[in-house]
């Protein structure tokens, strides 16, 4: 069991700046997820703590001890690799004991630990195999197993799952969340599928170009994006950003642009005031939270947040309905629950419920609130 | 359609027939040459059969014109060079494949050696040689066999250990193993299909090699490729039967090798196209 910290780690790779100026913390037994696009520097930030990377600059602590100078067979980590990294040149029984055999534990202890660990993974049947003889699936598994084999203080896993279909996936999601929690081992997870992060991890740290973004639970990065990015990034699909201008008109704040005239409230306005930089702004909501109102079904009085738009196309899901709406230049998303029919281009009303608004800077890209 | 391809499958057949004859010819030439009396193997027209067998020409060969000695001194050179071009060479291929050694060119140029015609440097040799008083040594052989092996070791190796994926030696960092743990138990077992080939190459390169011992030897070492031509009855007459002999012997230990590693050497010389 460890907690880890990173403290200002810093990775170049020539003139490439992976990770810039990281300060993060894992605590004990927690699922952190690391979550970011493909070279956001998450694996690197994992293969540093790995050991398999040196930091720059900055310094890495397990339980409060600094542990740059070890090398990854010293740090007892065990890690699961995004290719699996199994040795293809050893069976699988093999592959889970390579470890415990480094470690010189006993043959019966060595026997007792593969089996168990085998059977928890439902692996048994394949011991005897070559994992060129086995699934995606279960050679994932056996990575898992040779993992979880050590009980070492720390998990790191880069991307175990995104090789997998969407079927099997979504089962492991599961299994290993439970597994983790089953163990309470410390782990460390990769990824870029930002629903992996949001249904896994206790905490998310959300990374772009090198510089973390936000660190928090799934619901506080769904709730409270810090950015732009975040606010993009995470939620499927992704949350709407309408461009617009603060304007002043006789003592009350309207966002407007093209068709759209929206009054803010006096503590949004307060906020504006205070946090924005110009006065361009972005208007941001989430496809779940935008309602859609027919030509004559609502009142356009200015008491609520009002966008008109034409429908663009609609998209049955199943149990939902995607419109997808054009306010302006901007295609708006909204997903509705109601079962609706509308024609090509005919004129709607979308509304942004106050409370489910959010409000970003469009210089600064940082969120108002 | 059927008439045809017997005819076809006919065809292919003789072609192979007579390549195999084509080939094959010389080294039956050389079995019963080897054991046809000393007679015999002077008759015109030839014989393509012994009228009877006899082992007089490996005693000849062996013993009184001192082949046992050549083979002895044969084996200790291609041993030699096989051990240096393996031992220096190997980490070279690991230490390119895997760390970018020398950048890009480096193994291009160490294998541009290998363009040299061994004609070219021998002078050199030779002076250097005798200035150093290492003429007429094995080491010297071992050395200059090695300077043209390693770049064929290096070639070779560092494709195989390029095809070894680094996550698999990450793994095992991760695992605990220490770096002597991961090349014993990772890299080398994967290797193994390339070690075998280039081995078995780095042996029979070193085994057949005549330029270097005929002019960097002297009176001590006879390698068996120098002392061939001068297998002689009386002065003029080549003693055909000794040196058919001696071919065999030579060539015997090197076909069961071959044919016993069979299996590695094709998989070796083919890794990366059959490779998943």
């Amino acid at each position: 069991m460890a907690s880890i910290r990173w403290e200002h780690i810093t990775k170049d790779f020539g003139t490439v700046v992976a990770v810039k100026d990281l300060n993060l913390e894992c605590k004990d037994g927690e699922f952190l997820c690391l979550l970011g696009p493909s070279g956001c520097g998450k694996t690197t930030t994992l293969r540093m703590t790995a050991g398999l990377e040196k930091p720059t600059s900055g310094t890495i602590y397990f339980d409060e001890k600094p542990i740059n100078h070890l090398s990854p067979r010293e740090r007892n980590i065990a890690m699961v690799f995004e290719n699996y990294a199994l040795y293809p040149h050893m069976k699988v029984y093999d592959n889970i004991a390579y470890p415990l055999r480094l470690a010189k534990v006993s043959k019966d202890e060595i026997d007792r630990k593969v089996r168990r660990v085998a059977s928890l993974l439902e692996i048994d049947e394949l011991l005897d195999r070559f994992p060129r003889q086995i699934s995606g699936g279960q050679k994932q598994r056996v990575g898992i197993a040779r993992a979880l084999v050590r009980e070492p203080a720390a998990f790191v896993m880069d991307e175990p799952l995104s090789h997998l279909d969407a079927n099997l996936r979504a089962y492991m999601r599961a299994e290993l969340k439970r597994l983790q929690k089953d163990l309470g081992i410390t782990t460390v997870f990769v990824t870029h599928d930002q629903l992996e992060a949001m249904t896994m991890a206790d905490r998310v740290a959300v990374m772009n170009l090198g510089v973390l973004q936000q660190y928090g639970t799934p619901l506080e990065l769904y709730g409270q994006p810090a950015n732009v990015f975040v606010a993009k990034f995470i939620g499927e699909p992704p949350m709407n950003l309408i461009p617009c201008e603060a304007q002043e008109i006789d003592g009350t704040m309207h966002l407007v642009r093209e068709g759209m005239d929206v009054i803010l409230s006096d503590a949004w306005r307060q906020k504006v005031i205070l946090q924005a930089t110009s006065n361009q702004l972005l208007l941001g909501a989430r496809p779940q939270h935008m309602l859609i109102h027919r030509e004559g079904e609502v009142q356009l009085n200015g008491s609520r947040n009002i966008l008109p738009g034409v429908v663009y196309i609609t998209e049955p899901l199943g149990t939902e309905w995607l419109v997808r709406v054009r306010v302006g230049q901007e295609l708006v998303h909204i997903l509705s629950r109601e079962a609706h029919s509308f024609e090509l281009d005919e004129r709607v009303y979308l509304e942004v419920p106050a409370e489910r608004m959010f409000l970003f800077d469009a210089k600064t890209e940082k969120r108002i609130g | 359609m059927l008439t045809r391809g017997r005819f076809t499958t006919l065809l292919a057949y003789a072609w192979v027939i007579l390549i195999l004859i084509w080939t094959i010819f010389p080294l039956y030439w050389l079995v019963i040459t080897a054991f046809k009396p000393l007679d015999e193997f002077m008759t015109y027209p030839p014989t393509f059969w012994p009228s009877h067998w006899t082992l007089d020409n490996f005693v000849e060969g062996l013993v009184r014109q001192q082949g046992a000695k050549a083979i002895r001194d044969s084996l200790v050179i291609a041993m030699g060079t096989f051990i240096v071009s393996m031992g220096l060479g190997m980490p070279a291929a690991y230490s390119i494949a895997r760390y970018k050694t020398g950048g890009m060119d480096l193994a291009f140029t160490v294998l541009s050696i290998r363009f040299m015609p061994p004609i070219v440097p021998v002078v050199a040799f030779f002076l250097i040689a005798t200035k150093l008083g290492i003429f007429d040594t094995y080491g010297l052989l071992i050395l200059v066999n090695s300077m043209v092996n390693i770049p064929f070791v290096i070639w070779i190796m560092k494709s195989f250990f390029e095809e070894i994926p680094y996550s698999i030696e990450e793994a095992a960092q991760v695992d605990g193993a220490s770096w002597l743990r991961i090349v014993k138990d990772h890299v080398l077992p994967l290797a193994a299909p390339g070690l075998v080939a280039v081995s078995l190459f780095c042996f029979i390169f070193a085994w057949n090699e005549l330029l270097f011992a005929t002019i960097l030897t002297g009176r001590h070492i006879q390698p068996f490729t120098k002392i061939v031509p001068g297998i002689n009855i009386g002065h003029v007459e080549p003693h055909w039967g000794a040196i058919a002999a001696l071919g065999l012997l030579v060539i015997m230990p090197i076909v069961l090798l071959a044919f016993y590693m069979q299996k590695y050497i094709v998989r070796g010389l083919s890794y990366g196209a059959l490779r998943e």
